[in-house]
């Protein structure tokens, strides 16, 4: 699915060079959940973000189902990004303007898809993670719990092969953050590919490889079978 | 797509009140200013082009030249060459001479007094208005027909049909039958003719035989038309021989006056600069319109960049928006396009509400304008497409910005809520030079303002060399009924209790005109006489304007040769001679400073043969009375006692309500003349005439001037807002550390006192060289002081200190904890 190559991302400011990764070689295959674990600032989700194509590494390979990714321009990346991404954030990232079925829906708009078919995807992916009963509500009117729902809901609407969350459980409470897991479990159970970040090792469990960061580096990988 | 923007930006739009009504209001107000302009603009300039033919219709101005002066253009034209012109030049098709004048008219019991222009038969050849009764090829061709407005028509036949009734009208004192042979439709505002009557014209109606002979005399307002439109140009070259044929003195200007006729196309008249207007309504300015349209422009320019202002403020809420949309895959154009539609809907909206401001204020505008402008939506005078046009405009250049800045935040950065190092970025940032050209604009216009308003205040309280309070102008004693009775009038209205003193004289300051002759001083070349203003008055006409004499004495009865030599022989009188007074500008040509030295001072007055020129003896000098507005330079005048052309009679009176003098003065004008109508013009009210326009002049720029200040205010309110946002941090930390609000305040007002002072200093040359140059176009102005620089400055920092104040306090005395957890 994808591969890290000597991966490196340095931030510089005028004075100060920090190293958010060095080196880094991951291979991701089709199907695999994966969870990133590490302490603050250890560059998880640096990580991400250039996974996610949010973000460009200074050097080394990154390979997408095959295609290099680190030469690609901007609108490049977008499209493969909307093709391919679903996104899912600790702050949920809703937009508060937008009801839950227009947050969804938002997901889909960049996409050439006719209205018809754009709705009753979005009510299939309500039903997925059950809040079709609120379709109409704002976000300010949900629960955590409800909007990372939502928040997974659009990740998953534009059918992705590749899920990222950056600690999707963070702002959650136990009972509301396993919910989210299961259902990123399933969601990775028909197939498509989990990556997560997380300080939870009781979440990480989910995954079926977690991978250690340290200052940038990776330390461990632990392949498990679920 | 589209469906998603739009709810998004309604919602957005609903959700920050504020900002929606400061955006709308602020965009409102300048569109419906900007609009309001633009109607007036396009009246100004499509004068006349209503006319059929416009395109052919040409008025034959005057061009003449003194010795060693520059060219100088005259609106009229010498009643006596139009049917030369006509006769030498076959290009004419016809023309048509227009006076304007004033006739007792009777129709039943109705009698009164109306202003009317006479004109020549080939009136509606020319000028083609719209009929409504009678018809052109038959109207006004007989000396007895009169044509009527549609609006006098109604006022005096009601209903029924104009054509064909009689009215009884005084002519010279003779009451004679006319009838109406057509009735026009009503002149629109955009024209330079106005008038309700038209009366056909004779020789016999000017004032004196020399008005209608004298090539040198400028009376009437001359129009032709001619076959082909191209044709002026020949006829304009061909002025030369046409003025050597019939008037060769005036053919070269070493013979002291050069005079050419010269045709300009009606639709150009009003706008032109012109030494005296012959337009019926009151002569337009380029100058002005210019400046207007820059000022609306400008002031949509305002209105926009507060939108910038205002939306770029917002772009930190809507960052992590745009990182969502971007991360979801939207391109950088779907979002410009997305925030395009936004500040489009904003201008849209704005623009219905400019369409009900501009409504609303209309009436007020024509006030200020003494216009009459109508609003139209739909056809040429319509605001329908300025207004789209400037949604269009407004929408594009207010969304472009915050859009391009909005399309090119990093997503990962937006989301993460880092976009403010983002947004820091830039060198020079956009917004900065924004607030400062929009100071720039408003300080500009209220520097204008200042000095203007300082202008027309000192021009109102100028030095006139007279009291113009307390004194009143009868005119029209030229009347046929009233010129045997001067002297039986003026006795009459000299007994009406608290009247002080009255006098007869040519020239008053309410009227306009002027007579000029040369003075021939010995040792001065024939060609080079100057020129002197020639002021015929009565006995005891310096006490009644309260004049004062610096030297030599007053003129009197006591001596024979203070009276006009009215002699049958012309060269008797010229030998006998004549004493008058001069004011303290003629002592120039006896190259006297000293006002006694000029006294028994002598020359010869006229253009005539030198044995027929009256030999002037200088009896006294008088301080310069004004007779003029400040914007006219006091000329040379000489001061003859006369009998002749007298036109009005001036009347000191004591402390009694102006309304209550005129009705004592119409009671004692009755008894003598029960059926002539009776007029009185109070001069001081006259004064104040005399700088309407500058004084409208002045309320225009203080309009503009403070909605720039209001819009800047609420831009700067907008930039206040980003920045303290921006700095939410710093602000928290600088509070833990210790800082206090007044400290805070301080920093965020001193942040915002820059760009002000930046703009005052681009400001102030650019006003100071606009107001040098409209100052010195007044004989009578104020010094160029820095005060009114330092007020206008000086408010628009106060104004941007409350603006800014007021927002930084509220951050300052939020609680240093929630500053911090901002980010």
């Amino acid at each position: 699915m994808l591969q890290l190559k000597n991966l490196t991302k340095i931030y510089r400011t005028d004075t100060v060079q920090t190293t958010a990764l060095r080196d880094v070689n991951i291979t991701i295959p089709k199907g695999e959940f994966s969870a990133i674990m590490g302490p603050s600032g250890c560059g998880k989700s640096t990580l991400l973000n250039v996974i996610g194509m949010l973000d460009s590494p200074d050097s080394g390979g990154y390979f997408f189902d095959g295609q290099d990714v680190a030469g690609m321009g901007e609108s490049q990346l977008a499209k493969l990004r909307k093709k391919h991404i679903g996104f899912i954030f600790q702050s949920f990232n809703l937009i508060d303007e937008l009801t839950v079925a227009e947050n969804i829906e938002l997901a889909l708009l960049y996409h050439d898809i006719p209205t018809a078919e754009r709705r009753a995807r979005v009510e299939e992916a309500m039903d997925k993670v059950g809040i079709g009963h609120r379709a109409k509500h704002m976000p300010s009117q949900l629960s955590g719990g409800q909007q990372q729902r939502v928040a997974v809901g659009r990740a998953v609407v534009a059918k992705p092969n590749l899920i990222l969350a950056d600690e999707p459980t963070g702002n959650l409470d136990t009972a509301h953050g396993d919910e989210v897991m299961r259902m990123l479990r399933a969601l990775n159970e028909s197939g498509t590919n989990v990556v997560m970040v997380t300080h939870t090792p009781h979440h990480a469990d989910y995954a079926s490889r977690i991978i250690n960061l340290v200052d940038g580096q990776v330390i461990t990988e632990s392949a498990r079978p679920l | 797509m589209w469906r998603n923007y739009l709810i998004i930006a309604l919602r957005t739009l609903a959700k920050s009140r504020l900002f929606t009504a400061l955006n709308l209001v602020g965009l409102a107000v300048g569109m419906a200013a900007c609009l309001l302009i633009a109607m007036w603009v396009r009246n100004e300039t499509t004068y006349d082009q209503w006319l059929p033919d416009a395109e052919r219709i040409f008025v034959v101005q005057a061009k003449t030249q003194y010795p060693g002066k520059e060219m100088e253009t005259w609106g009229h034209a010498s009643a006596i060459m139009l049917p030369k012109l006509e006769v030498d030049f076959s290009q004419i098709a016809s023309y048509t001479r227009l006076l304007r004048g004033e006739r007792a008219m009777r129709y039943g019991t109705r009698v009164e007094n109306q202003p009317i222009v006479l004109v020549d038969t080939g009136f509606f050849d020319v000028l083609a208005l719209p009929l409504l009764e009678g018809s052109r090829e038959t109207a006004l061709k007989r000396p007895d027909q009169i044509a009527v407005s549609d609006s006098f028509a109604k006022k005096w036949f009601g209903t029924n049909p104009a054509v064909g009734q009689t009215l009884i009208v005084t002519v010279k004192g003779e009451k004679r039958p006319f009838q109406v042979a057509a009735v026009f439709r009503d002149l629109p505002s955009n024209s330079m003719l106005e008038f309700n009557v038209l009366m056909p014209f004779q020789d016999a109606d000017f004032a004196t035989p020399a008005q209608v002979l004298n090539w040198g005399s400028f009376t009437t307002l001359s129009i032709v038309k001619l076959k082909v439109a191209s044709d002026a140009t020949a006829i304009n070259a061909g002025m030369d021989g046409f003025i050597e044929k019939h008037a060769p003195p005036f053919s070269k200007v070493e013979n002291g006056f050069y005079y050419r006729p010269n045709l300009r196309n009606i639709t150009d008249t009003h706008l032109q600069e012109l030494k005296a207007s012959a337009n019926f309504r009151p002569q337009g300015d380029a100058r002005l319109v210019a400046a207007l349209a820059a000022v609306g422009l400008l002031i949509l320019g305002i209105a926009t960049i507060t939108y910038i202002n205002l939306a770029t403020a917002r772009v930190s809420l809507r960052a992590r928006e745009v990182g969502l949309r971007k991360t979801l895959g939207a391109g950088r154009g779907q979002l410009m396009v997305q925030f395009l539609v936004e500040s489009s809907l904003i201008a849209l909206l704005a623009g219905i509400l400019a369409l009900a401001l501009v409504e609303m204020a209309l009436p007020a505008f024509n006030f200020l304008l003494a216009q009459k402008l109508v609003l139209q939506y739909f056809g040429l005078q319509g605001v329908l497409l300025p207004l789209v046009l400037m949604v269009g405009f407004v929408g594009i250049a207010g969304g472009w910005y915050p859009a391009l800045v909005l399309a090119r935040l990093r997503p990962r950065e937006a989301i993460s809520g880092q976009h403010g190092a983002v947004l820091k970025s830039g060198r020079v940032p956009l917004r900065q030079l924004l607030v400062i050209g929009q100071f720039s604009i408003a300080i500009l216009l209220m520097t204008c303002m200042a000095i203007i308003y300082a202008q027309v205040s000192h021009l109102r309280n100028v030095d006139m060399g007279y009291q113009p309070d307390g004194l009143i102008v009868i005119p029209g004693i030229q009347r046929a009924e009233v010129l045997p009775n001067q002297k039986a009038l003026l006795a009459a209205l000299l007994r009406v209790p608290d009247v002080l003193s009255a006098t007869r004289s040519m020239f008053d300051p309410t009227g306009s005109g002027l007579a000029r002759q040369s003075a021939h001083l010995p040792g001065v070349p024939e060609s080079q006489a100057p020129q002197i203003s020639m002021n015929p008055v009565d006995w005891g006409y310096l006490k009644t304007y309260g004049g004062t004499i610096i030297a030599g004495r007053d003129l009197s009865e006591k001596y024979g040769n203070d009276d006009w030599p009215y002699l049958q022989d012309a060269e008797e009188a010229a030998k006998r001679g004549v004493n008058g007074l001069v004011n303290r500008a003629a002592l120039k040509f006896f190259n006297v400073t000293d006002p006694n030295a000029a006294i028994g001072k002598t020359f010869k007055l006229g253009s005539q043969a030198e044995a027929l020129r009256i030999t002037v003896t200088v009896v006294g000098v008088i301080e310069d009375l004004r007779m003029r507005s400040a914007r006219d330079e006091i000329i040379p005048s000489l001061y003859v006692r006369g009998d002749e052309g007298l036109t009005a009679v001036s009347v000191r009176y004591k402390a009694v309500p102006p309304a209550e003098m005129v009705s004592r003065l119409e009671a004692a004008w009755k008894q003598l003349f029960p059926e002539t109508p009776f007029a009185a013009r109070l001069v001081d009210e006259a004064i104040v005439g005399y700088y309407k326009n500058e004084t409208r002049r002045g309320h225009l720029f203080a309009l503009f001037a403070g909605i720039a200040i209001v819009l800047c205010a609420v831009g700067l309110y907008g930039l206040a807002v980003f920045t303290a946002e921006r700095r939410t941090k710093e602000i928290g930390i600088r509070k833990v550390l210790g800082a206090e609000v007044s400290d805070i305040v301080r920093l965020l007002v001193w942040q915002f006192s820059k760009p002000v002072m930046i703009a005052t200093l681009i400001a102030w040359p650019i006003a100071w060289w606009l107001m040098r140059e409209w100052l010195n176009g007044f004989s009578v102005r104020i010094p160029l002081t820095p005060l009114p620089f330092i007020a206008a400055g000086a408010s628009a920092m106060f104004i941007a200190w409350i603006t800014v104040a007021w927002h930084a306090m509220r951050v300052a005395r939020s609680s240093p904890i929630h500053a911090l957890r901002h980010e």
